[in-house]
């Protein structure tokens, strides 16, 4: 049994499936194991649901049975979750209810929540205290005024502008950022099938 | 200045909630300039041909549904559009987040019009294949091993449009809808044309993509919707809403502009009356 809870199981599955769509990847072969190995991924991702579900459980039973702070929510969210899960399984047009008519405009909501404090955000905390809050207001105001489509009809010179804006100077930077994400993504990887990276299996 | 602070959050609320009220309760034609972006969108979707199939990742979530559901709703029944005229096929899948798929099932059930349109030979719902960048590689490598039923569980062996469906060469073209990262489509489908109906503050994030022509045309959030609804002469709720886009923007600059004033004109000055 201590057999099967090593690290490094965890560790040689992954190097050898890697190893496996890599090699699939790079000259065509081993086409169906390596399609068939993808094919587990969705099966895998409905197992990581099931765990979480589980642990959602697990989690606010324990609340409620120890009667910790605020273990009326911890009631509210089981109550819920279990109607919206018979709903779904027992009775759709109910569940479309649910989501049309309570999950939709609650998270839009939130949303828009966020929305109003960042109007409070461009009162309170855009003001021009050096020239680099300056360049930022500045694009600021014109990006937003060619976002607001009457006022791009209005002041037609604030597309170029904007559109210089977003091609050479957001590009740029979004594509620096796009190299640094591949890198990082080859270099984790590469650490990963070397066994340094082990967070991923409870390690350090 | 700090006991004031809660007064002037509820002003700047109001006023907000009034502007955006605006364009609902008086409806004013705002002007609507059409970006060449949408432009190219809606001539891609059109230049579509007989036995094309396009296949379409609806990857957003429930909090992104302003933003993109009008997109998709005037998309899908123009691509609908296309396959009652041109015979182009259409499949529609999900793979992000089951949030996602609520998402892409009720625009599915709710708003698509397939009047003379055969299910299973002219379009498809995969429903959802879970698994998100790992099922998208699974589709566009070997799309049979990965997709074993349609949303209402018939085997693809059984849908006659799936027959000639294997792998991302049997796709004209690919579009998605995502509220997150773009990038995972790129990674698996630059193989053939991409077009996106994102949010528009993610505009930024596939511009390089754009640049490279992997991403061939977008929908940029509510404003590329309402362009492409102009376009395609459905008048949906997004042409609704951009008014209430414009007010709202014009009054963040509003906001932007009087809070420097205030800052220079009141909060400096008195600094320097303090520090003389």
């Amino acid at each position: 049994m201590s057999f099967i809870r090593r690290i490094e199981i965890p560790i040689m599955i992954f190097v050898i499936f890697s190893l496996l769509i890599l090699f699939n990847y790079f000259t065509g072969m081993a086409y169906e194991a390596a399609s068939t190995v993808i094919s587990w991924a969705p099966i895998l991702w409905i197992l990581s649901y099931i765990v979480g579900y589980v642990s959602m459980i697990r989690y606010h039973v324990i609340i409620i049975h120890k009667k910790q702070k605020d273990w009326i929510y911890s009631i509210i969210v089981l109550v819920c979750f279990i109607i919206t899960f018979l709903l779904g399984q027992l009775y759709k047009p109910a569940f479309d209810f649910v989501f049309m008519h309570i999950l939709l405009p609650l998270q839009v909501s939130m949303l828009s929540y966020v929305g109003f404090y960042t109007y409070t955000v461009f009162f309170r905390g855009a003001r021009t205290r050096n020239i680099y809050a300056l360049f930022l207001l500045v694009t600021a105001i014109i990006i937003m005024l060619w976002q607001a489509p009457a006022t791009s009809a209005i002041i037609p010179s604030v597309v170029p502008i904007s559109i210089w804006i977003r091609d050479v100077l957001q590009t740029g930077a979004i594509r620096a950022i796009l190299i640094g994400i591949g890198l990082g993504i080859i270099l984790i990887f590469i650490r990963t099938m070397f066994g340094y990276e082990r967070s991923y299996v409870g390690g350090e | 200045m700090s006991a004031m602070l809660p007064k002037v959050d509820r002003l700047i609320f109001l006023l907000f909630l009034f502007f955006i009220a605006i364009p609902f309760i008086l409806p004013v034609a705002l002007p609507l300039p059409i970006s060449p972006t949408t432009l190219k969108y809606k001539e891609i979707l059109e230049n579509l041909r007989k036995g094309d199939t396009i296949i379409w990742f609806v990857d957003a979530m429930i909090g992104a549904w302003a933003e993109t559901a009008p997109g998709d709703i005037a998309t899908f029944n123009f691509i609908l559009e296309q396959c009652r005229e041109k015979g182009v096929k259409f499949v529609m899948v999900t793979t992000f987040h089951a949030e996602s798929l609520a998402y892409a099932e009720t625009i599915f059930k709710n708003y698509l019009n397939t009047e003379g349109l055969t299910y299973g030979v002219d379009y498809v719902y995969l429903g959802w294949i879970p698994g998100y960048e790992s099922a998208l590689a699974g589709i566009a490598g070997n799309l049979p091993a990965i997709v074993k039923t349609d949303y209402y569980g018939t085997p693809i062996s059984q849908i006659p449009m799936m027959q000639n469906l294997h792998s991302i060469d049997d796709f004209a073209i690919s579009g998605f809808t995502s509220s997150t990262s773009p990038d995972p489509y790129i990674r698996q489908w630059s193989k053939k044309p991409i077009i996106t109906n994102i949010l528009a503050a993610n505009i930024g994030w596939i511009m390089p993509y754009v640049e490279k022509r992997i991403i061939v045309a977008y929908l940029a959030g509510v404003r590329g919707a309402a362009e492409f609804e102009y376009l395609i002469g459905r008048i949906g709720s997004a042409t609704k809403l951009i008014s209430a886009q414009s007010t709202a923007h014009i009054y963040a600059v509003a906001l932007l502009i009087a809070a420097n004033i205030y800052y220079f004109g009141f909060v400096r000055r008195r600094g320097e009356v303090i520090k003389k």
